[in-house]
């Protein structure tokens, strides 16, 4: 927020440097937001020189006045905001609206009537199927990726073995190469491994692509926790596998909230995959899929893709309201020193 | 709690030549022998790093030995898992489990190593609980104590199982220096009652001389000393073990052995005593506690006195500590009683009396004379009980 004044004279002031004609140091200069943001320092030329310095001083007083900075600043917020929150309601509107509702002019987010015929057309079209396919796969996928993730990053954390580092960073490779371009490899993989038009073979896929990335999450989340705590349950009879069942799980359960919503998010709306794995299989379709198939069945049938949107994003908002309590901070904070 | 039946006085914890290197090129412990009685309790000292965690991590089970044996009461356990050696260990961050009340945290190794009925455990548990204090906390998560009550239900895990050896790893330094004091005593009172053999590791030389039974003074791997804490303190068998035990550290100056005198940034003349110690020696390390150091500056001068600068008075309460700046460079330190009458910058004589030299080979720090120990007497004696 600091920037050069230029003076008529063509001298520049430094707010930060900025002296009173006195000599003292402005107290403002260290004006703190009461929103406990950064310091504000506000643009105070020397009002010695001449008065259009002055006047500009107090122009700069004005702008730089904690209110109006507050002001300014919750106005990029909202403006952030909306810059995403809008597409969500536009798609929520849109679904609302009766037939030829869409585009009428002027533009309205609160449609004049409600109509849920969109709703009925996207059920009857196997709304049910889809999100049922769709919660199998996730629920596979994420359990897999879970599954494979958490031994391999607590491995990773505390065990020391030759080649770690090394293995860890083609792990991290992996996680590189875009599943997009090894599309055509991946389909003849598939193919000849009889899992083409399979949910096993598109939950595999997941699993396979997402576990590199979820590996080295949690591998930081367990490096947060302290050795003694494995020293301790080892002293207390536990083998590895206790020690991670009964003593790491929880402290680390965070980081495992964060891997279950990131996957779940990827895996529930992912579409290029899908498509690919399951083609024409239509009783194993997914959500992505099916709104993708009002594009194709009706030519962009704009209220039944909103319609289908809004459904397929109620779930992960029940995941995300379900698992966000795990989010709360470090369990594991209180068994460090008090 | 009387789980000794022969009260036999051998070895029951030995270490033999035990050595620890990590990725064939990094040494943390390099041959550490020791032996312990039953019930003794062993303080391991030294500086950080200078493996002496490792080496109770060792004796845990929780790292394999590279080379050498550690036995629990006569037979090996190295390659066993620390469930198996029956010893129990506090952490430095006490390391409960979180998640876990402190009934759980302390039930928990029974849970995992007894098939024990759940009304057992909670009885002992209890028992526990109730030496320790911490009845009242039994419900609560570690987040909801206090440093001095997670260190308590941290004893009371460990205690629980009844060890045989008993592991304690800087146990009190996450305290406040209050508390610290409180708990040093009520540790030495608990490893009494229980009889447990105990390795105590700090690298706190005021817990190290006040707890132990005996002192083992570690540097860079290697054992340096094991002795009662007094004979650390008095008759320290090398330079390292002279710094590192009392506080100030003991003066050092080193000099050229030339029989009568030894002659470095200072002149000390030898006494007869020291000049045969010093016996066959070229360098030799004069060294003097700073409680026998005199600061007199208004005095006749005597031999070994030297002319010198007051730098810093550092007054403790009892006693201050004068540091000064001798004549030729080394700098003193002088523990007196009271507050001295010197003040900064002030030019003062210092004597470092003969009669209190310790002195050193200079080359491999080896003690080659100590001072008698001064006399114990100050009138304080138990008074007879009848019996």
């Amino acid at each position: 927020m600091t920037h050069d004044t230029h003076r008529p004279d063509g001298a520049t002031t430094d707010s930060a440097d900025t002296h009173q004609s006195d000599g003292t140091t402005t107290d403002s200069a260290d004006t703190h937001r009461s929103d406990g943001g950064a310091t504000i320092e506000p643009e105070r030329p020397d009002p010695s020189t001449d008065t259009a310095v002055g006047r500009l001083e107090k122009f700069a007083d004005t702008v730089g006045s904690p209110v109006v900075v507050d002001a300014a600043v919750y106005l990029l917020y909202a403006v952030s905001v909306a810059f995403f929150v809008f597409p969500v309601l536009w798609v929520v509107s849109a679904s609302l609206r009766p037939a030829g509702e869409l585009f009428s002019y002027p533009f309205r987010l609160l449609p004049p009537e409600v109509s849920l015929s969109a709703y009925r057309q996207v059920f009857d079209a196997g709304m049910v199927t889809w999100l049922f396919n769709s919660t199998v796969v996730t629920v596979l996928g994420v359990g897999g990726i879970l599954a494979v993730s958490i031994p391999a990053a607590y491995a990773f954390s505390r065990f020391e073995f030759r080649g770690r580092r090394g293995l860890l960073g083609v792990v991290l490779m992996f996680q590189m190469i875009s599943p997009v371009i090894i599309i055509v490899p991946l389909y003849t993989v598939m193919s000849t491994l009889g899992l083409l038009r399979t949910r096993a073979g598109l939950v595999l896929l997941y699993v396979g692509i997402q576990t590199p990335f979820s590996i080295w999450l949690l591998k930081g989340y367990f490096d947060t926790i302290p050795t003694e705590l494995d020293y301790a349950a080892r002293i207390d009879g536990c083998n590895r596998l206790q020690t991670l069942r009964y003593v790491l799980l929880r402290p680390v359960a965070p980081g495992i909230a964060v891997v279950a919503i990131f996957n779940t998010v990827l895996t529930w709306s992912e579409f290029v995959l899908a498509f690919t794995v399951l083609r024409s299989e239509s009783r194993l379709h997914t959500i992505s899929i099916g709104v993708y198939k009002f594009q194709g069945q009706y030519g962009n049938d704009w209220r039944a893709i909103a319609a289908a949107s809004v459904v397929g994003m109620l779930p992960l908002i029940v995941v995300f309201l379900g698992l966000q309590r795990y989010f709360v901070k470090g369990l594991v904070e209180g068994s460090l020193k008090g | 709690m009387s789980r000794h039946d022969n009260t036999t006085t051998e070895e029951y914890l030995e270490l033999v030549a035990v050595a620890k290197t990590y990725g064939g090129t990094t040494t943390a412990v390099e041959d550490v022998t020791l032996s312990l009685e039953e019930g003794e309790l062993l303080v391991l000292v030294g500086p950080s790093g200078c493996g002496k965690s490792t080496t109770l991590r060792m004796i845990a089970g929780l790292e394999d030995p590279t080379t050498g044996d550690i036995r629990i009461d006569g037979s090996s356990v190295v390659g066993t898992e620390p469930e198996a050696r029956n010893i129990a260990m506090v952490f430095q961050n006490y390391a409960l489990y979180p998640h876990m009340t402190a009934r759980e945290n302390i039930g928990f190794g029974l849970r995992m190593t007894t098939d024990l009925s759940e009304d057992i455990v909670a009885e002992r548990v209890e028992s526990v609980a109730e030496t320790l204090d911490v009845t009242d906390l039994l419900e609560d998560t570690p987040d909801e104590m206090s440093g001095g009550q997670q260190q308590r239900v941290a004893l009371g895990r460990a205690i629980v199982r009844d060890p045989s050896v008993f592991l304690l790893d800087e146990p009190l330094s996450n305290l406040d220096a209050t508390l610290r004091a409180q708990m040093r005593t009520e540790i030495q009172q608990l490893q009494r009652e229980l009889d447990v053999t105990t390795v105590y590791v700090t690298h706190d030389q005021t817990e190290a001389m006040t707890m132990g039974d005996r002192v083992a003074v570690l540097s860079d791997g290697q054992i340096q000393q094991v002795d009662t804490p007094l004979a650390c303190y008095y008759e320290p068998a090398n330079l390292f073990v002279a710094g590192f035990v009392g506080e100030p550290s003991m003066n050092t100056v080193t000099a050229r052995n030339e029989r009568n005198r030894f002659v470095g940034p200072i002149e000390y003349p030898a006494t007869t005593q020291l000049a045969e110690a010093a016996d066959g020696v070229e360098r030799v390390t004069v060294g003097i506690r700073p409680e026998d150091v005199s600061v007199r500056p208004d005095e006749e001068a005597e031999t070994a006195t030297f002319l010198g600068t007051v730098d810093v008075i550092e007054p403790v309460g009892e006693r201050s500590f004068v540091h000064v700046t001798l004549e030729g460079g080394p700098h003193v330190t002088a523990a007196v009683d009271g507050t001295p009458r010197v003040s900064e910058l002030d030019r003062i004589e210092v004597r470092l009396p003969p009669d209190r030299v310790h002195l050193f080979d200079a080359e491999t720090g080896e003690a080659l004379h100590h001072p008698q120990r001064r006399s114990t007497a100050t009138g304080l004696h138990p008074v007879a009980d009848g019996e």
